[in-house]
């Protein structure tokens, strides 16, 4: 299974990751990495990021690029764009919540969990056209949710705070985010970059016209290896922190 | 990037807590027989531990440049993969 946006596990499959590709003698991969991620792989990348120096030893990371991350979880699950993104996210979280922190998934009404594990637990994509039936599923989630404020729920409440993003970082970091983003909020995304920028952290600001949250990462590719390739080169990071 | 090792983590996890092993483990590199021209991968399966001290098998890919082995070792990018996207190791019920 997944563990869906629980921040140390997801950073230390990655630090072990590096680890492990090490062991590889035809890959001659070394100790000196970056790491990349989209949207939930995004809120990976820069919990990577966060744990880098305590449970990276022996690693370098040089730089952190996220596409469409969640960020301050409790913003993102209130402030997604589009209601069934909304409900599809709040499902994705508290089913895997409920399995990795082992809580019962009591929410909404009766039928609420049910409805919440089958939709996260079919690996229904973020992206794709939901089926019928998932997309009932959908309707009577925002129907069962229309008065949950999921992130002032316990025991939501503290792995939503568990799992944010903190606004630090010891390596310069990339963010691209699609100024229409259903699903991950822009707003959300940009203070946390602002926050970033407070904490004195040269952030590189990718701003995608559109709405699509799937193709975050594929739009901004070009700029966001040639970004990873001059981390690794040494260069100077370029900071946005004006204009974000 | 053509000399980076691309790493993907794909998060799954395949085996209920395993004790005590030494996170970041390789335990199996099996290579992966089609792939981009000029290119080698391996998928492979390794050794994490959560929060709690629980240790988990879990997966991920390898891509390397096939050409000799450099002196220098390569830089590693890790792609973060996300949950919805690795049907192939996702489990519906």
């Amino acid at each position: 299974m997944h563990p869906y946006l629980v921040g140390t596990v997801t950073a230390r499959s990655v630090l072990d990751a590096v680890r492990a590709a090490g062991a590889i003698p035809g890959a001659a991969a070394g100790r000196r990495f970056a790491v990349w991620g989209e949207s939930q792989g995004g809120h990976a990348a820069l919990w990577t990021g966060q744990l880098a120096r305590v449970d990276g030893a022996g690693l370098q990371l040089v730089g952190v690029a996220a596409g469409a991350p969640p960020t301050d979880l409790a913003g993102n699950f209130r402030q997604a764009g589009n209601a069934n993104a909304k409900a599809f996210l709040t499902a994705l979280a508290a089913d895997s919540w409920s399995r990795y922190y082992g809580v019962p998934l009591r929410l909404g009404a009766r039928r609420t969990p049910g409805i919440m594990q089958r939709m996260a637990r079919n690996c229904v994509s973020v992206d794709s056209t939901p089926r019928l039936g998932a997309l009932l599923g959908i309707l009577a989630l925002r129907q069962d949710l229309r008065r949950v404020d999921f992130p002032a729920t316990a025991p939501w409440s503290s792995y939503v705070a568990a799992n944010s993003a903190s606004p630090v970082s010891q390596v310069p970091v990339l963010i691209a985010q699609a100024r229409a983003d259903p699903l991950v909020a822009p707003a959300v995304t940009r203070q946390f970059a602002r926050r970033l920028c407070a904490n004195r952290v040269p952030v590189r600001w990718i701003d995608l016209r559109g709405k699509d949250h799937a193709t975050t990462a594929r739009q901004s590719a070009p700029e966001t290896l040639q970004w990873i390739e001059a981390r690794f080169a040494g260069a100077r990071a370029p900071t946005d922190c004006g204009p974000i | 990037m053509r000399s980076t090792v691309l790493l993907i983590s794909l998060l799954a996890i395949l085996a209920d807590p395993a004790s005590a092993q030494p996170a970041g483990r390789l335990i199996a590199a099996d290579p992966v027989v089609e792939t981009p021209a000029g290119m080698q991968a391996w998928r492979v399966r390794y050794l994490t531990t959560d929060d709690r001290g629980r240790s988990s098998e879990v997966t991920g890919m390898v891509v390397a440049p096939r050409e000799a082995v450099p002196r220098q070792a390569r830089p590693v990018l890790a792609w973060t993969h996300e949950p919805g996207a690795p049907r192939s190791s996702a489990r519906p019920r």
